[in-house]
């Protein structure tokens, strides 16, 4: 950063740059900082003041109050399982493919790439896979929602371009060596490969802590559902609480505390919020390709 | 023919005797292995006992009755639903000899398994379902559920049914669902009863006087602090107060006959001009908040609870909410922080907009249920359900354990732990409410007001003649149609568009489909006749 030359246009270039940058991240922290402040404030001041970065008496009812059944617990459960055990087939199976589909003298390549680009362009929709899921047995079953989508074609595509680009001559020299088409894969590709599996897998984890649709539509145990779909619940609730009076019939649905709503908020986004600085370093460095000598 | 049907329920009846044998403890698939397919495999899900097998059978009590039941479900707080095995569902279990198993569906994902449920072929028992939702339909036109319409009289409770409200969720004259009752003149005006007092307002009989109010609590300083921080009437993105006033100017519900006996939407109505001319005044003396386009409604209770509005046009029961919210703000006292009142008086006489007087329906599946004998079956059940003691229990609980009776009024138990409140959640969506009407909360002063008004409004209420009819136009295009006319009401009423531009604003909906769509009405309107 220490730049010796720098001229008065682009010093008040960066100033500018470091001034949006600036803001911008200060919109998009915001809204969070006041959700965080909010789960720890009470009723009364939710209704009374407008927006506000510090509660004035913090209090933690609202989280008692979400942990006092098991629920939660059981659906943050059901997310790191659907996370964790998601993103290893993800990664397994993307993996793998992209290595065989890199390979030029692999039979057929051009019509397994073609055939991978039609269903990005084309899906059945929801009511076939609704229906495959269901013949195949996965309803009710985790898998019905790690299955069906553990290759994502674009990842694919762009993770087989990578190890496109690796230099021949590093797999030419394993193969002197005495290496296998897995050892290959295993000792050298991967190994190199590190910050593009990071990235991958940390898309991969995301989607399915964000997923909230596929376990809805495959899983009717509702001791299954992952948090996300509470969350959605209470989003979705709170929005049409005053509309929709047919619905909401008062009696019925009291609607819910707005300091146990930012609560639940709270406990659904920041668990996948601490996986970023695990992953932080991988998408820091660069590739080291310099294990060549030319 | 004949002996092919017994041969298959004789196939069904061993297989269902197999399943039993098999599944050993019979009901709740315990903590997190798959539950036995909620709806799935009929053979599961029926139970032939009762209807073909008398050989083998003891003259002992029938077998519980199987149903699935997907319902639902409200859960604000992620408390999480009841299990199968929870008191208030085994309640229900020993008093219908059922055994149930609950299919809960976040409401707001509702549709979407109820088409993916409906594709499927594999139907629950019993489900709750918009009686106007287009695959519904087509489910039902195809066979896909039992038509109910006939059986109806043989069951006491179920008898009694409003025969208005079947007709309106009736499809093509026949009753697919029986329809959970809902109060039918719900709306009312909710006032500041405190800034009534200090003004000395009385309630406003008419028009006239409902504007003086809202001018009064806008201009007069109604809280007394001596500051011009105050206004009249608080309204959100959410459209349904303009609908309800308009309908006090003497706008049609939705659709009116004209002199000719033919229906017309009511926004080509001269009422509706008259009504909107009246919203647009209102805006511009600042009388409503200016920012009713875009304010979330989820926030639409605060105006009126930190004391910057007076007026509320919305379900009457809203005033016991308001209240509620006052008193734990201002302090609690007996008497009520609101006034809640009926709609005032137009040029075209007393008049409100009623709800639907239902919430959806309870279909019954023809997979699931297959002969007329289990059809009764799930029928009593249903009867059961309306009993009194069946709706105590669905809608306020376990006396002692989630509310008390005082005097013969209910008094639900304050602030329950929330495994308490789990036990009960979104299980009120299996009622229907016909029939034998159950004790009402404790009588406070805003809630006697409320039953009142609710009350009174069954005489002044507006039905809409279109209700029961099904509109493929309106299947297709409804959601674009409805969003150019409410458009074109928020640009009316905050000036951006005049008399011309509302009128183009009309001309664009004739042609989007609107004119289709009055042509089709007005055709199932003939034919219904």
């Amino acid at each position: 950063m220490n730049r010796k030359h720098d001229s008065l246009g682009e010093k008040a270039f960066d100033a500018c740059n470091y001034t949006f940058l600036a803001l911008f991240a200060i919109v998009t922290v915001l809204p969070f900082i006041y959700i965080i402040a909010g789960s720890f404030a009470t009723e009364v001041e939710l209704t009374e003041r407008k927006f506000f970065l510090f509660p004035r008496d913090p209090s933690i009812s609202a989280y008692q109050y979400i942990f006092s059944t098991d629920t939660m617990f059981r659906a943050m459960a059901n997310s790191v399982i659907i996370t964790v055990f998601g993103t290893a087939t993800n990664l397994a199976f993307t993996l793998t493919m992209a290595y065989s589909l890199s390979r030029r003298d692999l039979l057929g390549r051009n019509a397994f790439m073609n055939m991978i680009i039609f269903t990005m362009l084309f899906s059945g929709g929801m009511i076939p896979s609704y229906l495959i899921v269901k013949e195949l047995g996965l309803l009710d079953r985790y898998a019905a929602v790690i299955l069906p989508g553990a290759i994502s074609a674009f990842n694919l595509i762009v993770i087989k371009n990578f190890f496109q680009n690796l230099p021949a001559g590093l797999e030419e020299s394993a193969r002197i060596d005495g290496c296998t088409d897995l050892g290959v894969l295993w000792r050298i590709v991967l190994p190199l490969s590190k910050p593009i599996i990071a990235t991958f897998g940390l898309f991969y984890a995301v989607g399915h802590w964000n997923n909230f649709f596929s376990a809805l539509l495959f899983l009717n145990d509702h001791k299954m559902w992952p948090l996300q779909v509470m969350l959605r619940e209470i989003v979705m609730l709170s929005q049409m609480a005053a509309g929709d009076i047919n619905n909401l019939d008062p009696d019925f649905v009291e609607p819910p505390a707005q300091s146990v709503k930012m609560a639940v908020i709270v406990v659904g986004t920041v668990p996948i919020l601490m996986v970023y600085p695990f992953l932080q370093k991988h998408f820091a460095k660069g590739v080291l390709l310099g294990s060549i000598k030319g | 023919m004949k002996t092919r049907t017994t041969r298959t329920s004789l196939a069904i009846l061993l297989s269902a005797v197999m399943t039993a044998l098999a599944a050993c403890s019979g009901n709740s698939g315990g903590g997190s292995e798959p539950a036995p397919s909620t709806g799935g495999e009929t053979q599961q899900t029926t139970d032939n006992k009762g209807a073909e097998a008398p050989a083998e059978q003891e003259p002992a009590k029938q077998e519980p009755l199987k149903i699935s039941f997907m319902v639902p479900g409200f859960d604000p707080e992620n408390l999480g639903y009841p299990d199968d095995d929870s008191i208030i569902i085994k309640t229900i279990e020993e008093y219908t000899n059922a055994d149930l198993t609950m299919q809960f569906v976040p409401n707001s994902s509702y549709p979407d398994k109820m088409n993916i449920t409906l594709a499927s072929g594999e139907l629950p028992t019993l489900m709750v379902t918009d009686p106007k939702n287009p695959s519904f339909i087509n489910a039902a036109r195809n066979g896909a559920f039992w038509e109910i319409g006939p059986y109806l009289k043989d069951y006491e409770n179920l008898a009694q049914a409003n025969p208005v409200v079947l007709n309106n969720t009736s499809i093509d004259g026949k009753l697919y669902g029986i329809y959970r009752a809902r109060t039918l003149g719900r709306n009312g005006m909710t006032l500041n009863s405190d800034w009534m007092k200090n003004l000395g307002l009385e309630a406003p009989k008419t028009l006239d006087e409902f504007y003086n109010v809202m001018k009064a609590f806008s201009e007069n300083d109604p809280d007394g602090n001596g500051k011009d921080d105050t206004y009249g009437i608080v309204i959100t993105k959410w459209h349904g107060p303009w609908d309800i006033m308009q309908v006090w100017f003497g706008a049609p519900n939705k659709w009116g006959e004209d002199a000719s006996g033919n229906l017309v939407p009511t926004h080509m109505t001269p009422e509706y001009r008259e009504a909107l001319k009246f919203f647009k005044k209102m805006y511009d003396e600042k009388l409503v908040n200016e920012d009713f386009a875009v304010m979330d409604s989820a926030v639409w209770n605060d105006p009126f609870v930190n004391g910057e509005v007076g007026v509320f046009v919305d379900v009457a029961d809203n005033a016991r909410r308001l209240d509620g919210s006052m008193q734990e703000k201002y302090g609690k006292r007996d008497e009520s922080y609101t006034a809640v009142f009926q709609a005032p008086v137009g040029p075209k006489g007393h008049r409100d907009m009623p709800t639907s007087g239902y919430n959806g329906v309870i279909a019954i599946s023809k997979s699931a249920v297959k002969t007329e004998e289990e059809l009764k079956r799930v029928l009593t059940f249903l009867d059961q359900l309306n009993d009194v003691e069946m709706q105590m229990v669905l809608e306020n609980g376990i006396e002692g354990r989630h509310y008390n009776m005082v005097d013969g009024f209910v008094v639900p138990i304050e602030d329950q732990e929330a495994g308490l409140k789990k036990e009960r959640l979104s299980l009120n969506q299996m009622t229907m409410y016909i029939g034998p009407v159950i004790p009402t909360r404790e009588q406070t002063a805003i809630n006697v007001m409320i039953a009142d008004v609710q009350k009174k409004n069954e005489e002044i209420i507006v039905g809409n003649p279109a209700e029961p009819l099904v509109s493929e136009v309106y299947a297709q295009k409804g959601q674009q149609l409805d969003n150019i006319i409410n458009d074109a009401r928020i640009q009316y009423i905050v000036g951006q568009i005049d008399d011309a531009g509302l009128d183009a604003a009309i001309d664009l909906w004739l042609s989007t489909g609107g004119q289709d769509y009055i042509d089709e009405i007005n055709k199932l309107y003939k034919a219904s006749k």
